[in-house]
């Protein structure tokens, strides 16, 4: 059995009755969690699939998290499906990797039978769940544990494949750091397609706490925060851009005393935004944690302190150091390491870091390599600063990927798709802020219709994807480049949103 | 207003919002429904209730709001007070 496993077995085994999982109104104990995950692995064994990976259509449901543990206690591997991306993507998801089977609903049946065989699904409900089945775990020959999917510039998702290895490095920093028990909830707020929640489940898990999931419809961060409220939960991460709803909605005059630690991270962690939060959950604690989904989850974390104001850069706080099993490099453009307090591009090195990226040989050989050691190294494409007091601080992407609440987003993707659409290459998409948070807003060249773009947009990329606003030209402003005069459309047509 | 009306202007709410005239809403309508419904959509619909109803909705109010049909008597309570 993989460590992590032995880890919560630990837990079932000492504490079966203690609280695993709170999704709505709903418990689970740990015995429950744990019977219901050897149930559905059972299922997988006796459906004899072929080698291959499991995917998890995402319903965000108690069965949802048993299943992803039963992937592992059958010796496969899962790859979450978002159930609110385009079926298209989905598909391109699940022939890029293999999938083999999805568990999934019986209520969502209908629309993962556009995705794999009626065969190939297994529904939560068609399987008897017996306690203490106790199935010997299978020793997988491979050590793969998730895969996700990432925004890819030429229009194709990155997979990036993830060890158990690379996971249980992370946990072992997480157990160091933020040491949990049985009093404590642990929030888990994020789609199980951003690898955030992969860290807020396991950190809980392997601790023996329980995991509280919102629901995951609407304005998170709402669900997120009546959850934090309903529940008392004291171990909190959460987007920066969380706040912008929660302030909105006056929700941060209520006091949320019991919340002892925050992580703010998925984006650049402004420093007004965690002394308003620090309003509210007056006796917490904030880290704001960094890291690309290609060295698991996170990679650097810098706990706030008095000295934080000092620190920032643009407003932003600092991005710390890196964690326990993380290397870090950052390099000018010829890959010399740059003096203190002069920029570069951060590379990250050691076991959390991934091989490559699935069936994308080229691109992986751009980004990640191994020294002479063997160790592996991943090159960020974030542009960073070490200052005075030894912290490093983030200052903008060397390339064109932005975060939308929490996702990573390549404009070349979303202008690849809309290109497609016009079957033309006079479409371009800018990243704004707008009302305080990041948005897409596209030009195409060309007498469209808005409401057409979009629709066709929302069928090829997820939501997040989908430009806010697309306007249609007579023809795209060019500068004395030749190229697409960005900073005329910015300030012609999206300096009033 | 009668419910038609309040019914006709929600409606209208969420064609701005998600700019498509082909929407048509009922009672048990959700987020999982309406592909691009996320928080900053269903931000613009609370927002666009407010000022097409003259009303305000607080934040606890909005985390009660499981589908269309609780958003409709929620307005319609506030109207009625």
């Amino acid at each position: 059995m993989q460590a992590i496993l032995k880890d919560i077995y630990q837990t079932v085994i000492h504490s079966p009755h203690r609280t695993a999982l709170i999704i709505a109104s709903e418990e689970w104990s740990y015995s429950q969690l744990w019977s219901y995950a050897e149930s559905y692995a059972q299922m997988l064994h006796d459906r004899s699939f072929a080698p291959g990976k499991i995917g998890i259509y995402t319903d965000n449901t108690k069965e949802m998290y048993a299943a992803i543990l039963a992937t592992w206690l059958a010796g496969r591997s899962f790859i979450p499906l978002n159930h609110k991306f385009p079926k298209e993507r989905l598909k391109a998801i699940i022939r890029d990797s293999e999938v083999v089977s999805i568990f999934c609903l019986a209520s969502s049946g209908d629309s993962c039978i556009e995705l794999l065989p009626q065969e190939a699904l297994i529904s939560y409900n068609a399987v008897s769940v017996l306690p203490n089945n106790r199935l010997s775990a299978t020793e997988s020959s491979d050590d793969l544990a998730y895969t996700l999917f990432t925004s890819g510039s030429t229009g194709i998702p990155k997979g990036i494949p993830i060890g158990h290895h690379h996971l249980q490095a992370l946990l072992e920093d997480m157990k160091e750091r933020y040491p949990l028990g049985e009093n404590d909830k642990v929030l888990q707020a994020f789609e199980l397609s951003f690898d955030v929640s992969i860290a807020c489940i396991f950190t809980a898990w392997v601790q023996g706490a329980t995991l509280v999931v919102p629901d995951l419809n609407g304005i998170t961060a709402i669900n997120a925060f009546k959850a934090i409220y309903d529940h008392q939960v004291n171990f909190v991460t959460l987007p920066p851009s969380a706040l912008f709803y929660l302030r909105r909605l006056k929700m941060l005059a209520m006091p949320l005393p019991w919340v002892t630690k925050t992580i703010f991270t998925g984006e650049a962690l402004p420093y007004n935004v965690a002394e308003e939060w620090k309003t509210c959950a007056v006796n917490s604690t904030i880290d704001n944690a960094y890291g690309p989904t290609e060295g698991t989850v996170w990679s650097l974390i810098y706990a706030l302190d008095e000295l934080t104001e000092q620190q920032t850069i643009n407003g932003l706080c600092p991005i710390g150091r890196p964690t326990k099993y993380i290397q870090m490099r950052i390099v000018n453009d010829s890959g010399e390491d740059v003096s203190h307090n002069e920029r570069g591009e951060l590379w990250i090195g050691g076991p959390q870091i991934f091989h490559g990226y699935v069936n994308q040989p080229e691109k992986s050989k751009e980004v990640v390599f191994q020294d002479s050691q063997g160790t592996y190294w991943y090159k960020t494409g974030d542009i960073v600063v070490k200052n005075q007091f030894d912290q490093v601080v983030y200052v903008n992407r060397k390339d064109n990927q932005v975060q939308i609440n929490g996702f990573r987003v390549e404009l070349g993707e979303v202008e690849h798709h809309l290109r497609g659409i016009i079957k033309s290459d006079a479409a371009v998409v800018l990243a704004h802020e707008n009302k305080g948070v990041l948005e897409l807003f596209a030009f195409v060249q060309g007498s469209w219709d808005e409401q057409t773009l979009l629709n066709e947009m929302r069928l090829k990329v997820p939501g997040y994807m989908v430009p806010r606003s697309i306007f249609a030209l007579d023809e795209l402003p060019v500068n004395t480049s030749g190229k697409v005069d960005k900073t005329l459309l910015r300030s012609k047509y999206l300096h009033h949103e | 207003m009668n419910n038609e009306q309040i019914f006709e202007k929600v409606n209208g709410v969420f064609r701005t919002t998600f700019k498509d005239d082909t929407i048509l809403v009922t009672r048990e309508t959700t987020a999982k429904d309406i592909a691009g419904w996320d928080s900053i959509t269903h931000l613009d619909i609370i927002t666009g209730m407010e000022e097409a109803f003259q009303v305000e909705i607080t934040g606890f109010e909005v985390m009660n709001l499981n589908n269309v049909g609780d958003l409709l008597d929620l307005l319609a309570q506030k109207m009625s007070e």
